[in-house]
């Protein structure tokens, strides 16, 4: 029997398209494949997508807190944006309205893992998702309502598009990186943390416009998330932070859980 | 408490950037691996849980240490193969006879390896459609390319437009373990939305289940030890508790029942 963390990675949904030329009316889910080996590069964890139970063609009785109980962690993927009805706003655009689903099951899915005290960790969308989760609220678009920030997306360079990102002295994320300050990282979203919930720590931002890159949860069990996305870091490229600290982090926390 | 639900591994359709060529920016530029998500559905409705299995790919920036199928065949209870692109002829000796029929050998080099490690750990394989026929060539046997090319005789196998709508009939080989699954049933009607199928039967392998109209193989098992076994069908795609199509739940709990003798 082998020992590694049997890791949960959250869906991203492709939802029933009649204008697409394959499947048609059908739902697909996904991961990036960056993701599954970011999680497996540290040769302790087995990578596995859990796909969302609900759905038009929805049945049986298995439960998140089932998946929640077997797995030994959870890593929400990067993506979509979040549909702002969760942090009580209209979208104020129609295209960014965002993956409702999507939150929906990702919120549950997180909650179960959290109620059976295991640990998640949140990328990009993932971080957005946990923040509103645990009851903070959304920048529906940075460079809308925040016009003098930095472009945190860039389209066309998109996982190419870096920013210095500062951490924050004394959390967790900083012992994780002793004697380093600042690092670069990728920036490939557009919304961000307006309010804080309440209960989470920032452990990173950007210092030319102060957006929260990097928190953590205070409560019992392993909570954290990024802005960035580690997964699409080149790992030989020695500008870029080194992310493998805050997987060995998550993967320990992992297997504290399951040890005791 | 209740007893943990199986765990059931779905290998991963993959898409590589261009192979789909829609928007080949942002997230079309990624490596990406997806199910169809009736699928996973198919299986919840067993009381099992689906996980789907990432892929390991030639660039692949992990290796095989980091990310061993072994360990998934070790961890999980039973593989369910995917329907989805064509086999590579390559990957029975033929070359293919039109550049469309080229196929997924990306995936092809991914599933046999999964499937392997499935069959050495002694857990059961079900196999969907293209699972089918993988299995098959896996197994020793060959594919036509294409039905429609190869058997012009044949009844239609797949239709673009009804894509899942598009039904048969198929029959059950008397005394088979399909057939028992189903006393008293000689016939059933299947979806099919394929222009592939089994050209030579794999050694070792049992057809369970025929198109009455063209003798098309329509599910197999292999009759040596351990569970292998497959149908040219959809179940997912069928409604639940339409009368007018086969019945799934019977093939579904055998293959669970399989997978249970390795839960501990």
């Amino acid at each position: 029997m082998t020992d590694r963390l049997k890791i949960g990675i959250s869906a991203c949904f492709f939802h029933a398209d009649d204008q697409r030329a394959i499947f048609k009316g059908k739902t697909l889910q996904y991961i990036e494949q960056s993701v599954a080996h970011w999680v497996a590069s540290e040769g302790r964890a087995l990578p596995v997508m859990v796909p969302s139970p609900e759905g038009d063609t929805s049945r049986g009785t298995v439960t998140y807190a089932d998946y929640a109980e077997w797995l030994d962690g959870l890593v929400l993927m990067g993506g979509s944006d979040m549909w702002p009805g969760h942090y009580g706003e209209e979208p104020l655009r129609p295209h960014w309205a965002g993956d409702r689903i999507r939150d929906q099951y990702e919120t549950a899915l997180s909650k179960a893992f959290v109620a059976a005290g295991k640990p998640v960790f949140g990328v990009c969308r993932g971080l957005q998702v946990l923040n509103v989760a645990f009851g903070g609220s959304l920048l529906q678009d940075i460079a809308t309502l925040r016009p003098e920030s930095l472009p945190h997306r860039d389209a066309t360079l998109y996982d190419k598009n870096f920013h210095s990102v500062e951490l924050v002295p004394g959390t967790r994320l900083a012992q994780l990186y002793p004697g380093v300050k600042q690092v670069l990282t990728n920036s490939v979203h557009h919304q961000g943390i307006n309010r804080l919930a309440p209960d989470f720590v920032v452990e990173a931002r950007c210092p030319d416009d102060q957006m929260i890159e990097a928190v953590r949860w205070r409560g019992p069990s392993y909570l954290a998330a990024v802005q960035w996305h580690p997964e699409f870091h080149d790992p030989s490229d020695k500008t870029v932070i080194d992310d493998t600290p805050i997987l060995k982090d998550f993967l320990d926390a992992a297997r504290a859980v399951r040890g005791s | 408490m209740n007893p943990r639900p199986l765990l059931i591994g779905v290998s991963s359709r993959i898409y590589t950037p261009g192979s789909m060529g829609l928007n080949v920016s942002g997230i079309w530029t990624k490596n990406l691996h997806y199910l169809e998500q009736s699928v996973a559905h198919w299986v919840l409705s067993g009381h099992a849980m689906a996980v789907m299995i990432p892929a390991v790919t030639r660039d692949s920036i992990v290796t095989r240490s980091d990310l061993d199928l072994d360990d998934y065949a070790a961890t999980l209870d039973g593989l369910l193969l995917q329907g989805g692109n064509d086999v590579a002829p390559e990957s029975y000796g033929e070359a293919p006879m039109h550049p469309d029929w080229s196929g997924d050998r990306v995936r092809d080099l991914y599933e046999i390896e999964l499937i392997d490690a499935f069959v050495r750990a002694g857990k059961p394989v079900f196999g969907i459609c293209r699972g089918l026929q993988l299995l098959n060539v896996m197994f020793g046997g060959t594919l036509l390319q294409d039905i429609a090319t190869q058997r012009p005789a044949s009844r239609a196998h797949r239709d673009g437009s009804a894509f899942e709508r598009h039904f048969h009939s198929v029959e059950l080989v008397p005394g088979t373990w399909l057939a028992q699954l189903y006393p008293g049933v000689l016939h059933g009607t299947v979806n099919s939305l394929h222009h592939q199928a089994i050209k030579d039967l794999a050694p070792g392998f049992v057809v369970e289940a025929v198109c009455p109209d063209d003798g098309m193989i329509e599910a197999v098992r292999h009759a040596g030890p351990g569970y292998v076994a497959a149908v040219q069908w959809h179940p997912e795609f069928h409604i639940p508790g339409d009368p007018d199509t086969f019945d799934d739940a019977p093939l579904l709990n055998d293959f669970l029942q399989a997978a249970r003798a390795f839960h501990a």
